[in-house]
C-alpha cells in the first residue's frame, strides 16, 4: 500500500505508453480529427470484451490525451469512457433529468441523443432508492405520441440541433414530424445528426429532406431503423440518397403510407420495387424527375399483389407505354393519377391504359405535356375510365375537336374538365363538350387555348346544359361576343364564371352570358378584361345583386365610380372585391362606405392612383368588418394615411 | 460447503501486491478469463489500476463474495429478507468517496468487468447528476462549455421545460 500516494496522474494510469500492444488503437473519435467538432460515440457496448487475443481490452479509453487536463491529479468524469458515462446517462430515469444533462457538453449531448428506449434503466430492481411513487419512471413515455414536430433549415441546420431535439423531445410528448431543408449556403445536418434522431425519437411519422447534401444512405438507414413508425417520406434533391436507403425504409417501416421523390438521381427501379414488395399500405406515391427510375420500377411496383395504391403522380420521367399499360391493368385502388412531362409514351400507352380496365376507380385524371393524349388516347380512356369525374389535360397538342366530342361521349360520370393550352380545340368542341355532357357536368374550364377562334357556328336546337354551374374562361383571344352569347344560351344555371383576360369580348358578350343565368352568380371574375365597362358591371350588380359573393374586376381599366355606386346599393353579400387597377376615385369609395355592404371582408384597390387620403374616412367606416384591405400602388395616398389606418383597422391586414 | 482457501495474487500499477480469494476474484470477468488462460501460480497484473483504487475493489469483492457465500451456505436463511438490504446500504456507504476516486473505480469496475459494482458506481454518480442544472453540473464535475452561445441558446429553447422548477 506504500505507492498508493504516489499516484501521479495519466502517465500510471492510462496507457499512453502502456505496455499493450495497441495502445492508441485509432477510434472512430481520433480519426475524425479535430475540424469536426463533436463526439462519435463508438460502437456502443455497456461491457468492453475481454478478449485476451487482442490487447487485454478493446482500449477502454479512447481517448486522446489531448483531451485531459494534464495538470489535474484526479480523475474527472471527462476521463470516464463513451461506454461508462452511457452507463450513467441510462440510469438517468427521467426526461427533465436526461434534458438537463444534455446542455453540459457536446459530448454529453452526443451520449444522451443515442440513448434509445430501451436502453434507460427502469427503477423497479432498486430498492435502496427512496423514491416509491414511480413518477419518475417515465421510460414508457419515451418518444411519446410523436405530437411535435420541428423543422430545421439552412445554416441553422446543424447536428447539434438534431441531438437537442432528440433529447429534448424524447419526454415531451417525441418528435412526429422533422424536416430539414437545406439553404443556399447548404446545411451541415450529416448522419450523425440522424443517427441521433433515430435513437431519441421512435415516434416519428413524417421525414422531410429537401436539398440536404451532407448526409447518405448511412443516415436514412439509421432512420429506418430507428423509428418503424414513419408514415410519410419526402425526400427532394437528395443527390446522395440511393435505392440501399429505399430498401432499407420499405423493410423497417410497415406503416409508410406516403412516399415522395423528387430529383434524386441515385433512387432507381431496385427501390421502387423494394416499396412495391413490402410497403403494403402505401397510399400515396410522387416520382419527379427521378432518371434511374424506369419501366422495371414502376412495372414491379404496381403489379405487387399487396397493393392499395390510390393516389399517384408520376412526372419527368423516362417511363413508356409500358408503364402505362402496367398501371391501366393493375391500378385498381388508384382514384387520382397524375401524368407530367413523360416524352416516351406514345398514344399507344394511353390506349392500354384506358384498355386495361383496371383503373375502375378512377376519379381524377391529370396529364400534361404528354403528346400522346391524342383522340384515341382520350377515347380509350374515357371509356376505360368508368367513374372518371374530373379531367385535366393541359398542352395536349394533338388532341381535335373530335377526341374531345367523343371523349365528352362516352365519359359518362365526367364532372369537371379543364383543359389549358390545347390549340387545336376550336369551338366546335368546347360546344361539343356541352351538348354531350349537359346531364352530369359541373364545371368547364378553358385556358389559353389558341385554337378557339371566331366561327360563324349553326348549332342545331339542343335543350341547355343545366347541370353546369361552374365556368371559366381565361386567355383565349379568339374568344368573342357570339361565342358568349352562345354559352349563355346554353348555360342557364352558372353560379361561378370566371372571364378572365378576354380581350375579344365586349359588354355585349359579357351581358349575353350573365343575364342569362337564372341562377344567381356567386362569384364572378372578370380581371384583365379590359373593354368591360360600367354599363355592364351595373347590370351585373342589379340583377344579380342578391346573390354576388366575390366580384373581381381586377385590371379593367374603364371601370369607374358608377360601378362602385351601383354595387353598393345592389350587393349586400359581397365579402370579396377587388377594382385594382380601375379609374375608380375617392367618391367611388365613398360610395362604397355607405352603401349596404355589411358583409365586406376583403377589398382590392391597388394600382388606383386616383384614390387619394380624401378616402380615409370612408376606409375607415368600411374598416369595421374588413379582414384584408390592399392599397399598394395607390400613388395618391400616403404614408401617414396609411400609417392611420393600420393603426386603427388593428384587425385588418393592410398591404401598402 | 468448504471456502476456498485458494487465493490469488493481483499486481496494481503502483507494483503493490494485492491477495485475494478465489472466491473475491470470481467477481471480476476479467480476472477469471486471466485465470483460466493463465492458471492461477503467476501474478496476475493489471496494470491499468492503481493501488488505491485496487485496494477499494478488493474490498467490494470481499464483501459481495462473503455475501454469496453466506447465501449458499443455508439457502439464503442465514441472510435473512433484510441481508439484500444490507448490501445495498454497504454498497451505498462505500461509494462515499471523493469524485476522483468514484471515477477511477468506474474506470476499474469497467476493465475488471465487476457488474455489480460498475452498476453501483454508475448509479451513484447518476444520482449526483440529478436535479442539477447543467451549471452546477459543470461547476461539480470541472467540466467545459463547449458550446457556441448560438448552440447553446437553441439547446436551451429546446430543453427549456427541463429548465421550469417543479
Amino acid at each position: 500500500m506504500s505507492k498508493v500516494l504516489g499516484f501521479t496522474g495519466i502517465d500510471d494510469f492510462f496507457p499512453g505508453g502502456s505496455i499493450y500492444a495497441n495502445p492508441k488503437e485509432p477510434s472512430l473519435l481520433l480519426s475524425l480529427g479535430r475540424h469536426v467538432d463533436l463526439y462519435f460515440p463508438p460502437q456502443k457496448r455497456s461491457r468492453i470484451s475481454a478478449s485476451l487475443k487482442r490487447s487485454h481490452i478493446n482500449d477502454p479509453f479512447p481517448l486522446s490525451g489531448e483531451l485531459f487536463e494534464a495538470e489535474k491529479k484526479q480523475t474527472s468524469i471527462e476521463n470516464l469512457p463513451d461506454e461508462c458515462l452511457f452507463e450513467i446517462f441510462r440510469r438517468l430515469p427521467t426526461g427533465q433529468e436526461r434534458s438537463l444533462a444534455a446542455c453540459v457538453s457536446k459530448r454529453w449531448l452526443w451520449l444522451l441523443s443515442n440513448i434509445s428506449k430501451d436502453e434507460i434503466c427502469s427503477h423497479e430492481k432498486t430498492s435502496y432508492e427512496n423514491d416509491v411513487s414511480g413518477e419518475e419512471a417515465d421510460v414508457e413515455e419515451f418518444g411519446g405520441g410523436g405530437c411535435l414536430s420541428r423543422d430545421l433549415e439552412g445554416k441553422k441546420a446543424t447536428d447539434v440541433r438534431l441531438a437537442a431535439v432528440a433529447v429534448g423531445t424524447a419526454s415531451r410528448g417525441g418528435l412526429g414530424k422533422l424536416s430539414i431543408r437545406g439553404g443556399d449556403s447548404g446545411c451541415a445536418v450529416t448522419n450523425l445528426g440522424l443517427r441521433a434522431v433515430a435513437h431519441g425519437c421512435p415516434s416519428l411519422k413524417a421525414l422531410s429532406l429537401w436539398n440536404v447534401t451532407t448526409i447518405d444512405d448511412e443516415g436514412l438507414i439509421e432512420i429506418a431503423s430507428g423509428c418503424p413508425q414513419l408514415k410519410k417520406l419526402d425526400l427532394c434533391c437528395c443527390p446522395t440518397i440511393s435505392d440501399k436507403a429505399l430498401i432499407a425504409v420499405a423493410k423497417n417501416c410497415p406503416n409508410l403510407t406516403e412516399l415522395s421523390i423528387e430529383s434524386c438521381p441515385r433512387i432507381g427501379n431496385d427501390g421502387l420495387q423494394a416499396i412495391g414488395q413490402f410497403s403494403t399500405n402505401l397510399r400515396s406515391l410522387s416520382v419527379k424527375n427521378c432518371t434511374h427510375v424506369g419501366d422495371q420500377g414502376i412495372a414491379s411496383l404496381f403489379s405487387s399483389a399487396s397493393f392499395l395504391l390510390t393516389k399517384v403522380k408520376l412526372e419527368a420521367l423516362t417511363i413508356s407505354d409500358l408503364s402505362l399499360a402496367v398501371i391501366g391493368h393493375y391500378g385498381k385502388a388508384v382514384t387520382d393519377l397524375a401524368l407530367k412531362c413523360l416524352p416516351n409514351v406514345s398514344e399507344k400507352g394511353f390506349w392500354l391504359m384506358g384498355n386495361g380496365h383496371g383503373l375502375q376507380k378512377l376519379n381524377s385524371l391529370s396529364v400534361a405535356s404528354c403528346q400522346g393524349v391524342t383522340d384515341i388516347g382520350l377515347d380509350a380512356l374515357g371509356r376505360g375510365c368508368p367513374n372518371l369525374k374530373h379531367l385535366y389535360l393541359c398542352k395536349s397538342a394533338f388532341l381535335s375537336d373530335y377526341g374531345l366530342a367523343s371523349f365528352s361521349k362516352v365519359a359518362l360520370s365526367i364532372e369537371s374538365l379543364k383543359l389549358e393550352e390545347c390549340h387545336r380545340i376550336t369551338q366546335v368542341g368546347f360546344f361539343g363538350v356541352l351538348f354531350n355532357c349537359c346531364v352530369k357536368l359541373k364545371a368547364l374550364a378553358l385556358i389559353s387555348c389558341f385554337g378557339i377562334k371566331a366561327q360563324n357556328l349553326v348549332l342545331p336546337s339542343v335543350s341547355p346544359c343545366q347541370s353546369l354551374q361552374s365556368l371559366s374562361i381565361c386567355n383565349c383571344p379568339g374568344f368573342g361576343d357570339a361565342a358568349m352569347a352562345l354559352v349563355g344560351k346554353l348555360c342557364p344555371q352558372l353560379q361561378y364564371v370566371e372571364l378572365s383576360r378576354l380581350e375579344g369580348v365586349t359588354d355585349s358578350g359579357f351581358l349575353a352570358l350573365l343575364l342569362n343565368s337564372d341562377a344567381g352568380l356567386v362569384k364572378v371574375n372578370l380581371s384583365q378584361c379590359v373593354n368591360l365597362t360600367d354599363k355592364a358591371v351595373s347590370s351585373i350588380a342589379t340583377k344579380h345583386g342578391l346573390t354576388l359573393e366575390v366580384f373581381n374586376l381586377d385590371g379593367c381599366k374603364k371601370i369607374s365610380d358608377v360601378s362602385l355606386m351601383a354595387i353598393a346599393e345592389n350587393c349586400p353579400l359581397i365579402w370579396d372585391l377587388d377594382v385594382s387597377g380601375s379609374a375608380i376615385t375617392d367618391a367611388g369609395v365613398t360610395a362604397l362606405a355607405g352603401g349596404s355592404m355589411f358583409h365586406l371582408q376583403i377589398l382590392s384597390l391597388s394600382d388606383c392612383s386616383l384614390v387619394s387620403n380624401k378616402s380615409l374616412p370612408a376606409l375607415r367606416k368600411l374598416g369595421e368588418t374588413l379582414l384584408g384591405l390592399n392599397i399598394r400602388n395607390c400613388k395618391a395616398i400616403n404614408s401617414r394615411t396609411t400609417g392611420k389606418l393600420s393603426e386603427q383597422l388593428w384587425r385588418c391586414d393592410i398591404l401598402a | 460447503m468448504a471456502s476456498s482457501s485458494k487465493t490469488i495474487t493481483v499486481v496494481s500499477s503502483d507494483g503493490d501486491e494485492f491477495e485475494m480469494t478465489m472466491k473475491a476474484a470470481e467477481q471480476s470477468k476479467l480476472i477469471t478469463h486471466m485465470l483460466d488462460e493463465f492458471g492461477v501460480s503467476d501474478k496476475v497484473p493489471l496494470y491499468n489500476v492503481n493501488s488505491e483504487t485496487m485496494a477499494k475493489v478488493m474490498e467490494y469483492c470481499k464483501k459481495h463474495a462473503d455475501h454469496e457465500a453466506a447465501k449458499e451456505e443455508d439457502g439464503g436463511a442465514a441472510i435473512g429478507a433484510g441481508g439484500e438490504e444490507e448490501l445495498k446500504k454497504w454498497d451505498d456507504e462505500f461509494l462515499k468517496v471523493e469524485n476522483g476516486l468514484l471515477f477511477n473505480i468506474i474506470l476499474a469496475a469497467n476493465y475488471l468487468e465487476i457488474k455489480s459494482l460498475l452498476d453501483s458506481s454508475c448509479q451513484a454518480v447518476a444520482d449526483m447528476i440529478k436535479g442539477k442544472t447543467p451549471e452546477q453540473i459543470r461547476e461539480i464535475f470541472n467540466i467545459k462549455n463547449d458550446f457556441t452561445p448560438e448552440e447553446e441558446a437553441k439547446l436551451r429553447s429546446e430543453n427549456e421545460w427541463a429548465f421550469q422548477e417543479d
